[in-house]
């Protein structure tokens, strides 16, 4: 945790102070340095729910299902983080809020699925049978996944092509200090995830432990 | 937790600094960025004409981690209460079933 805040004082010197200003969108340009990171780590997010929770169903050790849990809800507050500044970046580079881009609509059905597995494990059967349904939905979240990665790619769309990571199909446009800015704060940005994973996760085996007392103190 | 709440200070306190810095401006292109509509649109503005969205996504951000910190910090408190309670119900279970019975016939 210290060390991600460390990081984030970096990231804030390079983001604000060091990295230049985009000629054409001006200083709205500077959040695609919050969106990008959050972006990657909401969809990395559903990933990893999906695999531990195949992880879960396969072993039957129940600190796989604490860890899927506690990536699904860090997962949905990213991605709400993301489509959030997703929507504010919206005006002034398009000109409105939302626009139903293939891009900006698969990311909103992730979100669903997100909150539809926090709900399906807050309401729905207990035990090995939640667990299971969880692990579908997580599956059907880690596709969705690659349709909002290669959505660009693969429709016509107003969101920018892909500019930085695997596939990125044209010589990026980018200027080396804002290469060097976002790389700095996509790994703040993961190190202050998997750091606030540990945390959730911690809470959530304890609470699993807890449940366990309370069966056999009454 | 403590962490993330130092993280959320520097955050915000810098960010609030930086965002009024406007001085370091150096026309670069991204042209992908833009819609040509946009485009043609953005060329005549100033360049701190958008500075109120960038502050609210920054703040949103922030807002948003720090909410989470701190609804985490609470549903710790709360685990902590329960593990006392739980510590509790357990040592009585445990004197009840350990003292001898009083009914002798």
């Amino acid at each position: 945790m210290i060390a991600s805040a460390l990081m984030m004082a970096m990231t804030l010197y390079l983001v604000f102070l060091w990295v230049p200003t985009e000629q054409n969108l001006g200083l709205s340009q500077r959040i695609f340095y919050f969106h990008v990171p959050i972006a990657w780590l909401g969809m990395l997010s559903i990933v990893v729910v999906a695999f531990s929770s195949a992880a879960h169903l396969i072993t039957k050790k129940e600190k796989w299902d604490n860890f899927a849990y506690s990536a699904a809800e860090l997962g949905l507050v990213f991605l709400t983080l993301l489509l959030i500044s997703g929507i504010i970046w919206n005006k002034p580079a398009w000109g409105k809020w939302w626009t139903w881009d293939p891009k900006l609509t698969t990311t909103l059905i992730l979100w669903f699925i997100y909150v539809g597995y926090m709900m399906l494990r807050a309401y729905g059967p207990v035990g090995s049978q939640g667990a299971r349904y969880g692990a579908i939905l997580a599956l059907i979240g880690a596709i969705d996944s690659v349709f909002i990665y290669m959505a660009t790619s693969w429709w016509r769309t107003q969101h920018p092509e892909l500019l930085v990571g695997p596939l990125a199909d044209e010589e990026s446009l980018l200027d080396s200090r804002m290469w060097l800015t976002l790389g700095c704060s996509t790994v703040t940005f993961t190190v202050l995830y998997i750091s606030m994973l540990i945390e959730r996760y911690s809470l959530k085996r304890g609470e699993a432990e807890i449940d366990k007392l309370y069966h056999f103190v009454s | 937790m403590r962490g993330l709440l130092i993280a959320v200070t520097i955050f915000l306190g810098g960010g609030v600094f930086g965002a009024v810095d406007a001085d370091s401006v150096y026309p670069v292109d991204i042209t992908p960025l833009m819609t040509q509509a946009a485009l043609a649109q953005e060329k005549s503005s100033d360049p701190e004409a958008n500075l109120p969205f960038l502050f609210a996504v920054f703040i949103i951000t922030w807002a948003g981690f720090f909410g989470y910190a701190f609804v985490s910090s609470r549903r710790q408190r709360q685990m902590e209460q329960e593990i006392r309670a739980v510590r509790a119900a357990l040592e009585e279970k445990v004197r009840v079933e350990s003292s001898p019975s009083t009914n002798r016939g």
